[in-house]
């Protein structure tokens, strides 16, 4: 029984598939193994969202699209990132961390003396 | 994994390759969603599940792809239209600048190209903005489509005056009219920091800035209770006055402005441009508010029609309440007048002018598109080898066109550019050199939508143009042009249209040049008109004579004597005198005359005027006119009632009977023998001279009074200098001495003022033989281009013909004779025109028919003239031709 599994939480998909790419192009499938393989406690990630994604991302000028074609000889679509989507993946990134670290920050505060959890 | 070596986007692009659309990008995505579900159930498989129990969870986690495919579909569309507009702006990007390339490499093709457009567009611009002046909506005022001008017109003779202030003021009730004004002005001596000088003023109404749509600077308009029975002492300064004398003070409302010696309130500052539509043409210097003392409109009444109405309705109404105001003021019950109401604008012969105009420089826009073809059919025929390979290379024919398209346009645009810089400067050269008698081109300016349509007339005709030439070498014959070296296939085509274009151009080219020389010797029989007097070094100086200085007729006598004797001994004058007025400037009566014994004349003139001035006895001697008969005036010439006459009005009333000492009286006074008031008796008779103008001296009859104990408030002062003597300074230092606060005198050239009197004709001459030049100049181009080419087409042949023993006058025959039968057929074309267009100019020529023989050759001598020298070039260059080299040549 696979472990319990995150949900992606709403507008942290994007930065999750950019930083994603910056291990180089891959189709659609990669991605999905890619994170499914890297996130730490598992990733529960729905295939319509990451499509959805990639296609607004790619109106939004943060990755661009090639057709390739894989190992074993099947067209795919390609992902990555331009320089657009580095600048953008560097601005969420520092602003998810900030944001991360202060509500860790005020989360891990212990409870004060006399009072229920 | 890895991708396929991708080929750079811009590559793809230009291929054509990368054109998605719809459907390819919904197949796309289907694919992309298809290998998903492909390698997720592979995962599935490789992890322990059967293939049917991947495949289903697959499609579990796949299912809500389905709902979500509508949005990406939407995302991947706005990213093509996205991606496409950056590719059609690139592509745009890439057209000009080889546009520019290509254009550049042929500088003298594109100078010659540009050029030949903006002449065309320059012209007909500048043109056509003055017809629209003119003609259109000359008067600028708001709601310019509801004006009418209203004038009295007499039942019989048709003669039109304007109409008097107490018919104004009936109009202003009337139904058919939504507002009436009527101006009426005169030159008045304006006395600033005591230095006097002549102004001239306007009386206008409280409502007049409304109704012309005049902007008030500062200040305001006048008010009601400040016009009519009490006028008071304001005025409004032009904007031009204001700037000049006052420095454009802003404090300007309030002061005090003395103006015939009265003492005006500033109470505003109007802004210049208003157009008034009276008589005098001159724009008012200030504004001042109507008086009813005032009697005379100087002009017409301008009028806005109320809603539904028509001129006739109107005319009809306003006939009646006129007619009832004549009753009323015991106006003579005899004469009826009708009432004309009319649109505003130039009428007649200007109207007449103008139109004619307005065809002359369209033919000049026709042969400068002509001309532009030309230049593209030839070009067309240069780059059809190019246009074959880039077809070769795979450019899609919609690309080709583009291509061309941009480089039309952009010639078109740079044609357009340079039309407006020279429209504009053209018009304000004919501001600046407007002749006197025209002072309505003041304000000729570049009409937008004239603009507009001659450049859309030009970017048409350089598009279709462009395409037809680019297009000579579409289709299959693509391969044809590759490989073969001599004329290529499009030629044909080419070549007629090419003769069709300069045929044309040939034929529109005789018509102006007929046009222009018809003009041109019209101009000059108006030079040669014998104005009855010498005006050579004489000059005229008019001077006012203000009240209450010279209130007093004997007052008046003395001046003038006075001023006689110092200019007669100022250095240089031969002779000097004073008169009423001087020539071309000679006051005008109305009335028939009758000989004594008498009660009809045969003889009499159609026409309702007879010249008059009131001269000294040496007048006629100081203007060298011939006296016919009889003698000048004595000292009791005045208590004797005699006069002097023209020789047109002695041979009115007694044929070639000798008129001195004889009688006669105006036609409608009483006879009565005994009363010697009644009558007028000939002194002498003198020859006819022009006194309104160089046109207007054939059978008018002048009388000439002399000068009685009394003078009156308006003189010309006449002098006669030694040749090439200059009197302004001095007149000015006597007139000055005499009297300061009179307003120095304006001195003129007589030669000038009769100069004046034809400036019209003259300016249209200049205009018309312009246009004519310009015209046969790009007609010889035209024809240049042809010949040379057919030339360069024809080697050859030619080397074939010397090699086999032509002579170099058979080659010289062969060349010369296309360029002849084309400009031949040309001609014939255009003088057929000419006989049925020429009509048109009749009432502008002197004393030239419309179909003179000796223009017409003129015209045809001239454009024969240049279609040979076109033709020489070529020929020179066909007589060059070493046959050997030519046989060999491809």
């Amino acid at each position: 029984m696979p472990p319990e599994r995150l949900t992606v939480l709403k507008g942290t998909l994007d930065v999750l598939v950019l930083k994603t790419l910056t291990w180089g192009p891959m189709h659609g499938f990669e991605i999905t193994t890619w994170l499914e393989e890297n996130a730490r406690h598992g990733l529960d990630l729905e295939d319509a969202a990451l499509y959805q994604a990639l296609r607004r991302m790619e109106e939004r000028g943060y990755v661009e699209a090639e057709m390739g074609v894989t190992q074993n000889n099947r067209r795919a679509r390609y992902y990555q990132l331009t320089s657009k989507g580095r600048a953008h993946l560097k601005a969420e990134t520092t602003s998810w961390m900030r944001y991360t670290e202060m509500v860790s920050s005020i989360l891990s505060r212990p409870i004060p003396a006399g009072r229920k959890a | 994994m890895r991708k396929l070596a991708m080929l750079r986007p811009g590559v793809r692009r230009l291929f054509g390759l990368d054109v998605a659309q719809k459907d390819v990008i919904a197949a796309e995505l289907e694919d992309e969603l298809q290998l998903h579900l492909e390698l997720r159930t592979e995962q599935l498989v490789r992890q322990g599940l059967s293939r049917e129990d991947a495949t289903s969870q697959a499609r579990s986690r796949y299912g809500s792809i389905q709902t979500a495919t509508g949005d990406i579909h939407r995302y991947a569309r706005r990213r093509e239209n996205t991606m496409n507009r950056r590719y059609a702006l690139e592509a745009l990007q890439q057209d000009i600048r080889y546009a520019f390339r290509t254009l550049g490499r042929q500088k003298a093709w594109t100078a010659i190209a540009v050029l030949t457009l903006s002449v065309g567009i320059g012209a007909n611009t500048a043109v056509f903005s003055v017809v629209n002046d003119l003609l259109l909506n000359p008067l600028r005022y708001p709601h310019g489509d509801e004006l009418v001008l209203i004038t009295r017109a007499n039942e019989k003779s048709g003669f039109e005056t304007s109409p008097t202030v107490k018919h104004l003021n009936a109009w202003k009730s009337a139904r058919s009219l939504q507002a009436v004004e009527g101006t009426s002005g005169s030159d008045i001596i304006l006395n600033l920091d005591n230095e006097p000088s002549l102004v001239h003023g306007t009386q206008i109404s409280s409502t007049f800035a409304t109704f012309t749509g005049a902007h008030i600077l500062k200040g305001r308009t006048f008010q009601r209770d400040e016009t009519g029975k009490s006028a008071a002492k304001v005025a409004i300064l032009s904007e031009h006055l204001w700037q000049r004398r006052f420095g454009g003070a802003s404090d300007v409302i309030g002061k005090q402005i003395n103006l015939d010696a009265t003492n005006y309130t500033i109470v505003g500052v109007m802004g210049d441009g208003v157009r008034t539509s009276g008589y005098s043409r001159d724009e008012a210097d200030v504004w001042l508010p109507f008086t009813d003392a005032v009697e005379f409109l100087n002009g017409p009444v301008i009028a806005r029609l109320a809603p539904g109405m028509t001129p006739v309705t109107a005319s009809g109404e306003l006939k009646t309440i006129a007619t009832q105001v004549d009753h009323d003021n015991g106006e003579a019950a005899g004469t009826t007048f009708n009432i004309v109401v009319r649109a505003p604008g130039a009428t007649g012969k200007t109207r007449q002018t103008v139109l004619m105009l307005s065809g002359a420089v369209c033919m000049l826009l026709l042969i400068s598109c002509a001309n532009v073809a030309h230049l593209l059919l030839a070009r067309g025929a240069v780059r059809e080898r190019e246009m074959a390979i880039r077809a070769a290379l795979g450019a899609g024919r919609a690309r080709i066109v583009r291509q061309l398209l941009t480089e039309s346009l952009m010639l078109a645009t740079a044609g357009c550019l340079g039309g407006l810089i020279i429209g504009s400067l053209s018009l304000r050269l004919t501001v600046a050199m407007r002749p006197p008698e025209m002072p309505e081109l003041a304000f000729v300016h570049v009409d937008t939508r004239v603009l507009l349509v001659t450049v859309t007339l030009s970017v048409v005709t350089g598009i279709v143009f462009g395409l037809i030439a680019g297009f000579q070498g579409q289709g299959k014959r693509r391969f044809t042009i590759l490989r073969s070296s001599i004329a290529s296939t499009g030629d044909q085509q080419r070549s007629h249209l090419r003769s069709l274009l300069v045929v044309t151009e040939s034929a529109l080219s005789v018509v102006l040049l007929i046009g222009a020389a018809l003009l041109i010797r019209s101009v000059i029989k108006i030079g040669q008109i014998d104005p009855g007097f010498n005006p050579t070094d004489a000059y005229a100086m008019p001077f006012t004579l203000p009240s209450p200085r010279y209130a007093d007729g004997a007052a008046r006598k003395l001046y003038a004597d006075q001023l006689l004797a110092d200019t007669k001994r100022m250095p240089d004058v031969i002779d000097a005198t004073v008169s009423t007025s001087s020539p071309t400037r000679s006051g005008i009566m109305i009335g028939k005359w009758l000989a004594e014994g008498l009660t009809d004349n045969p003889n009499e003139s159609a026409s309702n005027f007879t010249g008059m001035n009131t001269v000294r006895p040496e007048y006629f001697q100081v203007l060298r006119m011939r006296m016919i008969a009889g003698s000048t005036f004595n000292e009791t010439s005045a208590a004797r009632r005699e006069v002097i006459i023209g020789r047109a009005l002695a041979r009115q009333l007694w044929g070639d009977q000798n008129a001195v000492g004889l009688r006669f009286r105006n036609k409608g006074a009483p006879a009565r023998v005994s009363a010697p008031e009644d009558w007028h008796t000939v002194a002498g008779v003198v020859a006819d001279a022009s006194l309104l103008g160089l046109l207007h001296n054939e059978t008018m009859p002048s009388i000439y009074f002399p000068v009685g104990s009394k003078l009156e408030r308006n003189l010309t002062l006449i002098v006669r200098m030694k040749a090439g003597a200059v009197p302004n300074a001095d007149l000015r230092r006597i007139s000055l001495a005499l009297d300061r606060t009179m307003p120095p005198p304006t001195v003129q050239r007589i030669t000038d003022l009769l100069a004046f009197t034809v400036a019209p004709q003259r300016f249209i001459m200049v205009l018309l033989t312009l246009f004519a030049s310009l015209a046969a100049l790009l007609s010889a181009i035209g024809l240049y281009g042809v010949i040379s080419y057919m030339v360069s087409q024809s080697t050859r042949e030619i080397g074939v013909r010397l090699a086999l023993g032509a002579t170099r006058r058979d080659v010289v025959r062969i060349v010369m004779r296309q360029g002849v039968v084309l400009s031949g057929i040309g001609l014939a074309i255009g003088l057929v025109a000419s006989i049925w267009g020429t009509r048109l100019l009749q009432t502008s020529l002197y004393d030239i028919t419309a179909t003179d023989p000796v223009s017409y050759a003129a015209g045809v001598a001239v454009l024969f003239g240049l279609a040979i020298l076109a033709c020489i070039s070529p020929t020179r260059r066909a007589l060059r031709i070493d046959p050997m080299v030519a046989m060999r040549s491809d």
